[in-house]
């Protein structure tokens, strides 16, 4: 063995434990009389010490000498261990670290003495000698949580005899073979389905598994636990809170989860980078933390797990979260966007503002963020992998970041797509038409429509083709188009590949589906790296190249993804709805009526019933329905008296059935047309009888029924006569400005056969309140007259009223957040669609307070 | 100075013997186990050694094996670290593996062999042992 090698060696082995050392460090200051912690950390010095000594490397010898020295003072209990301690061995490791790089780079340990550290060392040994000096403070408060690192359990330091040292530059030369094996067997099987040789079939059989498993083999020895990364963090962690005065506890769970070793070299930076930021700007100050509640001690998590053929990396903390609005502030101010768009941007749209170039946030240019690099290059560099950035921020509790990446780069499984011979494609790739690749972590789902009816489900708005799917609008973009290939005339099927493009989803429309395959990843040559749609190329079967389509890029230049900062405003509305006020209506046809729209939540069943089976009794509609008899009533004539009675016309009958537990009624219309899952965006109050008003429902302007006053006309006493076998009926009062709103919670609650009282603002509410006795309130949030807390506020000064159950209606996730913060003496608080929840608390509150006393007529309006 | 001198090839052990007792008195052990028994019984009878020089390969047990023994009794003593015995290992091994295994279980200082006695004499100078 020569010199370089023996050093070369000592230089791997060195690192590996200092790598340990920082975080052994920062976990001893928390644990400062934990003597296996120290007796590791005292080893790893003295075995750097020693070998100093032994290859002739006098700083080192010095510095780590000095080093031990002091340990073994804290060993023997001479001194304790203070904060500026650790600081002064952290300095000194850092010392160790810079001297060994001046190693390995030239083989010599450099002329700097460090002899400013060297005399800081010396003083910190000599002063224990006279005995600690006073106003050192032991560094660990000892109401700090002695948390065990889980996630770097101090490892035995022997060197395992049943492992050995790989060249990284092996490893990837034997990927790359193992990536060319894999083609050449996918050749073999091709060429295999074509003969009718049985010897070459089970040849080529044990060929292919023999190749997966070495695939899987080889894969494996380049897999890395994350912990490589996260070794480095506690001690970034500590440095950075002692440096802003914070307290900050890391917690890190999934260590060993396993990923490519490229991939871990791509996301060392950005997850330091968000790290830090987590503790810069993310978790507050003590004092800041205490005054909101909160202990004084940060926590920061960090997860990693695999799920479903990916690494997912979470990175939480339970700091300040992101103001949404200082983010539009700041991004208008730096004239990133303009302030229309602004007002026009969701939350979550403007949590993404942070990942703009040249946007930083915050006050202050520290020396660890704030520099307007960081947040977006994290994005890239994570994308760059064919990864995803996720930010989940709440105001006042905390931000979340979650990294979606895939385990490897270099094989991966993917969908084999085809596009007819156009015009403009040269002959001879004709025959099977061109192939590409689309990496199946995008991909969603496969639709097929066939001849005409399925081109119908094809719908254009705005020149953008979309298809409906499941109720919602999926835009479609054709491949052709996007790599300008032209339109290759009509063809009787159409095939959908539903790709998932950061957070959007969209339909690409191919000419082909053929089937999965491994493919091998290869890069694209320089000419071509420019193309933003292709992410690469891959050899098939039968040894031509296809090339590998980037969904993001696709989206991107089809439109379908804007770069976050330009989102059209129609664009910005599209995604605006966030599924928690998204309610699903069912939309039926009756008569004049086009569109009629009934949230589904309140509908009992759907049922076609032939026009035979209707039979008269007492001069109404009826039919035999599960060995009851339901009564049933045309919508058409209900809404417009005037209208013809077209529910007849077709034969079965289309009818919408309501039912509670005694009763039910069948409403006939002309026809069931859909059901949509919307968020209500334009609302428009009708004065007509039966109707709520008007908004737009899936896209086109959609009537809104009023089930209780269509219900109500057609069986008189449907409510009342309930009410008055369900003792337990209470009288809930709902107090909101919008009529459309309060309509449907009407419509809601006397369904489920509570008593309803609307009242339109706080001082009618008041006035109710003191004439009748009401159960429960139901209060919007933006009340006209007092708001929502400040009749709340009124109530609970008037003596007979401070008891009532108040319940918050709230419009978004926003207002929830805030009613969870401050309730301010609401029992509880719901979104205006969410019937469920609000039943359920209902229930649940009407119960506490009893059934009522006395029967107030139920369908009376005020 | 007390030494106790580890070491399972005659030649070595006398060159090391013959060198070492001009110091003080100089017990032999042959092998591991032989070192820790003897360093146990002086430990217990309130005489530990001084010094230790061992060998690394041995038969029955090996020399780090036995150092990491040693450290481990004075440890139960209450003795930390490197403040009991020096322990100076011998070896024809020159392998800086071997030599960071070796540091791990807290020997003092390491000799590759053919040992050079004024680089011995060195290094218990600088434990102090001697003048």
């Amino acid at each position: 063995m020569n010199d370089q090698d023996v050093i070369r060696e000592f230089l791997i082995e060195s690192n590996e434990s200092l790598a340990r050392l920082d975080q052994d460090l920062v976990a001893l200051e928390k644990r400062p009389k934990d003597p296996a912690l120290l007796a590791s950390i005292f080893r790893t010095i003295h075995t750097i010490k020693g070998t100093c000594g032994f290859l002739g490397f006098s700083t080192l010898e010095a510095v780590t000498h000095l080093g031990e020295s002091i340990l073994s003072q804290l060993r023997d209990g001479k001194r304790d261990l203070t904060s500026d301690l650790v600081t002064l061995i952290l300095e000194a490791v850092d010392v160790i670290k810079a001297v060994l790089v001046a190693i390995e780079t030239t083989g010599q340990e450099g002329t700097e003495a460090y002899t400013d550290l060297r005399n800081r060392l010396e003083a910190a040994c000599t002063q224990t000698a006279a005995g600690a000096p006073a106003g050192e403070s032991p560094a660990a408060s000892p109401d700090l949580p002695d948390t065990e690192d889980k996630a770097a359990p101090p490892k035995g330091s022997s060197v395992s005899d049943s492992t050995i040292r790989v060249d990284v530059g092996l490893l990837d030369k034997l990927m790359n073979l193992v990536g060319e094996l894999v083609l050449a067997r996918n050749q073999i099987l091709q060429f295999n389905a074509q003969q009718e040789n049985s010897t070459l079939s089970a040849t080529s059989q044990r060929l292919n598994l023999i190749t997966t498993e070495l695939q899987e083999g080889v894969m494996k020895t380049r897999m890395q636990p994350i912990g490589v990364v996260w070794n480095k963090l506690p001690r970034v962690v500590r440095d950075l809170a002692a440096s802003f005065g914070k307290q900050i506890q890391l917690e890190m769970h999934g260590a060993d989860t396993e990923l490519d070793k490229t991939i871990i070299e791509a996301i060392k930076d950005p997850l330091t980078h968000i790290v830090r930021n987590c503790c810069d700007h993310g978790i507050e100050k003590p004092d800041v933390r205490v005054r909101r509640g909160k202990p004084a001690q940060g926590k920061l998590t960090l997860r990693a797990f695999h799920e479903g053929g990916q690494v997912n990396i979470e990175i939480a903390d339970d700091g300040a979260g992101i103001d949404a609005q200082v983010l539009k502030d700041k991004a208008v101010q730096k004239g990133l966007i303009r302030s229309e768009q602004a007002e026009r941007m969701t939350d979550r749209e403007a949590l993404a503002l942070i990942f703009l170039a040249g946007f930083s946030t915050a006050a202050n240019i520290t020396s660890v963020s704030g520099r307007g690099v960081g947040m977006d290059v994290v994005k890239t560099n994570i994308e760059k992998i064919g990864g995803v950035v996720e930010l989940v921020s709440r105001l006042g509790e905390g931000t979340t970041l979650k990294l979606k990446i895939p385990l490897t780069l270099a094989i991966i499984p993917g969908l084999v797509v085809t596009l007819r011979e156009r015009r403009s494609v040269p002959r001879e790739l004709g025959g099977v038409g061109i192939r590409y690749v689309i990496p199946q972590v995008s991909l969603l789902e496969l639709i097929r429509l066939e001849g005409d009816a399925g081109k119908r489900q094809i719908e254009r708005i705005h020149d953008t083709p979309f298809y409906r799917r499941r109720g919602s609008l999926l835009p479609l973009v054709y491949l052709a188009d996007v790599l300008g290939l032209g339109g290759g005339g009509e063809s009787a099927v159409v095939n959908i590949v539903v790709l998932q493009a950061e957070d959007r989803q969209f339909g690409l429309v191919v000419d082909g589906i053929s089937d999965t395959q491994e493919i091998v990843v290869k890069p694209l040559g320089k000419q071509l790296k420019g193309l933003n749609c292709y992410a690469g190329a891959t050899i098939m079967g039968d040894g031509r190249v296809a090339l590998i389509l980037d969904v993001s890029g696709i989206a991107q230049l089809s439109g379908v993804v804007r770069e976050s900062g330009d989102k059209s405003a129609a664009e910005t509305q599209r995604y605006d709805h966030s599924a928690s006020d998204r309610q699903t209506f069912l939309l039926v046809r009756a008569g004049a009526f086009e569109r009629l729209a009934v949230p589904l939540s309140l509908v009992a069943r759907l049922e076609e019933i032939s026009l035979a089976k209707i039979e008269h009794a007492g001069g109404k509609r009826v039919v035999q329905y599960r060995g009851r008899i339901l009564p049933l009533a045309s919508l058409a004539p209900l809404l417009d008296p005037a209208a013809a009675d077209t529910a007849g016309l077709q034969d079965p009958a289309q009818v919408v059935v309501f039912n509670n537990k005694e009763r039910s009624i069948g409403i006939l219309v002309d026809q069931i047309l859909d059901i949509v899952e919307d968020h209500v965006t334009i609302r428009q109050a009708t004065a007509r009888q039966g109707l709520l008003g008007s908004a737009v429902v899936g896209k086109k302007v959609t009537d809104l029924l009023d089930l209780h006053a269509v219900i109500e006309a057609a069986d008189e006493g449907w409510f009342s006569s309930r009410d008055a076998q369900q003792a337990n009926g209470a009288t809930i009062m709902v107090a909101e400005a919008s009529p459309f709103v309060r309509g449907l919670v009407r419509n809601s609650l006397e369904m489920a056969g509570y008593r309803v009282i609307e009242t339109a603002d706080a001082q009618a509410a008041l006035r109710e309140l003191e004439r009748r006795k009401i159960d429960v309130v139901l209060a919007g949030l933006d009340l006209p007259c007092e708001s929502g807390p400040g009749l709340l506020e009124q109530m609970r000064r008037i003596p007979g009223l401070a008891q009532v159950p108040t319940l918050a209606l709230i419009d978004s996730a926003e207002q929830a957040q805030a009613c969870r913060e401050h309730p301010r003496g609401f029992s509880d608080y719901h979104l205006k669609f969410d019937r469920e929840a609000m039943l359920r608390s209902l229930a649940r509150l009407a119960h506490v307070v009893g059934a009522p006393e006395a029967l107030v007529p139920a369908a009376e309006k005020n | 100075m007390k030494t106790l001198i580890v070491e399972d090839d005659f030649t070595s052990r006398l060159v090391l013997q013959t060198f070492l007792s001009r110091y003080g008195e100089c017990h032999i052990a042959v092998n591991g186990w032989e070192a820790v028994d003897a360093f146990r019984s002086a430990l217990e009878s309130g005489q530990p050694y001084d010094l230790i020089c061992m060998d690394i390969m041995m038969p029955e047990m090996d020399g780090r094996d036995a150092a990491r023994q040693v450290r481990a009794l004075e440890e139960a003593h209450g003795i930390h670290s490197t403040s009991g015995v020096k322990i100076v290992m011998t070896t024809a091994v020159n392998d800086v593996k071997e030599v960071m295994s070796c540091f791990n279980e807290l020997c003092d200082a390491y000799l590759v062999k053919p040992i050079d006695l004024s680089e011995l004499l060195n290094q218990v100078k600088s434990y102090h042992l001697v003048q």
